[in-house]
């Protein structure tokens, strides 16, 4: 209860930021990786550098966006605050960082001694993530869907972690563990346990209020995110016992209500209210239109298991899922949390006498323009390499360096814009004593 | 029976609606539609907030004794809210498109996340502890919401 009576201005914008800026340097490491491995690379997804790339997205990129994003989120839908908001960041952003370098290394080296280490690191910065998140969120009635939604994806974000570690311990090879399976239910609780409940959970409140859509039907967001949980838990079961027929029926269950999610989003956005849509929109609708696409995959991978054995389909259902969904909607969303929070954080230390820039000047919009075609330039030349890769591999590397740099390029404008507009309110306030009345 | 949060979150969305009305008009180049859609927004607001401050926050905080708590912080807000209305207005009174949709998103965010902050928070909270006053207390919010008089930005 203490929580929901003290939420409060945001946490400082250090916080946040940190996570946010390193973020497109994980992306900008998976371009150079693609780089230096060349076509082999996409040999299969399970090629010592297709691991170390999905993980400098999934964890270098995805994961340090989404803490950084739900330190700020946290206090302002479910008035939990985190305590110590800066010590937490720190803490666990300086865990993450070596843990995602030392975890990549390992991947591409297969050193299991590095491993060990990389999961020992990632281990202590996520759990210390969760008890902090986990403390605020405690006591916080979970009536709404959001809330619910959040607590669930720290749920999802626990297993898929605490998976990810016995894995990094078993891949010595003498262990006796079904590493296959458990690879298996490691990514589907990252990608749907931890990611899509996130992001449904952020998307049931951003949608109808940014986009001005209509509300997801009550029936929808009261449902959803224990239906999705109970399906993934029970798959991962089914699937771990090596029951065939429960698993195919359960993973069909878990893609309808993925594709359901992903169908409504943009029927909502379709009736959208706004005269003109940005790019976070047309991120959005890349992303949801991506997911529906991987979710189509799947269906024929489940369905035809012959079909699905071969290279390309698990490599293009990675590009849609990753690139195409997650990324799109997190590069999305960065576009309007980074210069709200500059425009917040500038107001406030303008004390409401001296008015901050608004937010569109704080990236050109331009810029936000261009960064959104890379990506679709980049997207298009990976599912070609996932096809094609003697061809298409360095051209999408280069792309996939083109925006990650470009993101890079247009969330450091933004940093220096707040601090030279902060020096500037500074010496302004100093100049301009306050006014009493009378 | 009707409660704080459905209420005040209807007038939330409807405060939503006049603001994309002046949207449309301005994607199409029609100033004075505009500028007559944001004065009706900005009364829709202005309404809003006076009947939140001083008819709702007052009985929250006696009725809990708080009152360096959430709607300190509803109130602060309130207050950036109306500094982001007259710089609106000020641009669209200059015809400053670029400005006016710059002013206009900033202050689309900033009150979304306060109305996720109300909802999710803060009405429920009023709607557990002025259970007891409700009908009164809803009829007052509505006079204060549909008056016909002009508010001071």
């Amino acid at each position: 209860m203490q929580a929901l009576l003290s939420f409060d201005q945001a946490p400082p914008i250090a916080a946040p930021f940190r996570f946010f800026l390193t973020a497109p340097v994980f992306a900008l490491l998976a371009g150079l990786l693609m780089l230096a491995s060349g076509p082999q690379l996409f040999a299969s997804r399970w090629t010592p550098a297709a691991l170390a790339l999905t993980h400098l997205i999934t964890v270098g990129f995805m994961l340090q966006v989404m803490l950084g994003a739900l330190l700020q989120i946290l206090p302002v839908v479910a008035g939990a605050n985190i305590a110590h908001p800066l010590r937490v960041a720190t803490w666990v952003h300086a865990l993450l960082v070596p843990g995602t370098l030392l975890l990549a290394a390992g991947l591409l080296a297969s050193d299991p001694l590095t491993l060990r280490l990389a999961a020992m690191v990632l281990a202590l910065g996520v759990t210390l993530f969760l008890v902090a998140a986990g403390h605020a969120l405690c006591g916080v009635p979970s009536g709404n869907p959001t809330i619910l939604g959040l607590k669930l994806a720290l749920l999802g974000l626990g297993v898929s972690s605490g998976l990810g570690v016995i894995l990094a311990l078993a891949l010595d090879g003498s262990s006796e563990l079904p590493v296959l399976q458990l690879t298996g239910v490691h990514l589907a609780w990252g990608l749907v346990g931890w990611s899509t409940i996130l992001l449904a959970a952020v998307a049931l409140v951003v949608v109808p209020m940014f986009q001005l859509t209509p509300a997801y039907p009550q029936w929808f967001a009261r449902r959803f995110f224990w239906s999705l949980l109970v399906v993934l838990a029970g798959w991962s079961i089914a699937s771990l016992g090596g029951w065939h027929w429960p698993a195919t029926l359960l993973a069909n269950g878990m893609l309808a209500l993925l594709a359901a999610f992903a169908a409504l989003t943009l029927h909502l956005q379709r009736q959208s209210k706004r005269a003109r849509f940005d790019a976070t929109q047309h991120y959005w609708r890349l992303a949801m239109v991506s997911a529906l696409t991987a979710c189509a995959l799947s269906l024929v991978s489940v369905l035809l298991p012959e079909t699905a054995a071969g290279r390309s389909l698990p490599l293009l259902w990675g590009v849609l899922v990753l690139h195409g969904s997650l990324i799109s909607v997190i590069s999305g969303m960065l576009y309007k949390i980074v210069p709200f929070l500059v425009w917040l954080h500038l107001q406030n230390a303008g004390g409401g006498r001296i008015l901050a820039p608004n937010m569109q000047q704080v990236i050109d919009r331009r810029q936000i323009d261009r960064q959104f075609h890379a990506h679709l330039a980049a997207f298009a030349l990976l599912l070609a390499a996932a096809v094609q890769p003697e061809w298409f591999t360095y051209p999408a590397a280069t792309g996939v360096l083109l925006t990650s740099g470009w993101l890079l390029r247009n969330l450091l404008a933004a940093t220096a814009f707040y601090r030279q507009h902060r020096q500037r309110i500074a010496s302004l306030a100093r100049a301009t004593p306050v006014q009493r009345p009378g | 029976m009707q409660t704080i949060t459905a209420y005040l979150s209807a007038d939330h969305r409807a405060c939503d609606e006049l603001l994309a009305v002046v949207e449309h008009a301005l994607a199409d180049g029609r100033w004075e539609p505009a500028q007559a859609a944001f004065e009706r927004f900005r009364d829709g607001m202005l309404h809003h907030f006076s009947a939140e401050e001083s008819v709702l926050f007052p009985l929250f905080e006696q009725s809990t004794g708080i009152h360096r708590g959430p709607t300190q912080v509803m109130r602060a807000e309130h207050l950036q809210m109306r500094q982001l209305l007259a710089a609106a207005a000020a641009a669209l009174a200059a015809r400053d498109a670029d400005d006016y949709s710059g002013n206009a998103e900033t202050l689309l965010i900033m009150m979304q996340q306060h109305n996720v902050k109300e909802e999710n928070v803060l009405y429920p909270m009023c709607d557990q502890h002025l259970a007891a006053q409700l009908p009164p207390l809803l009829a007052a919010l509505q006079q204060e919401i549909t008056a016909d008089r002009e508010l001071a930005p």
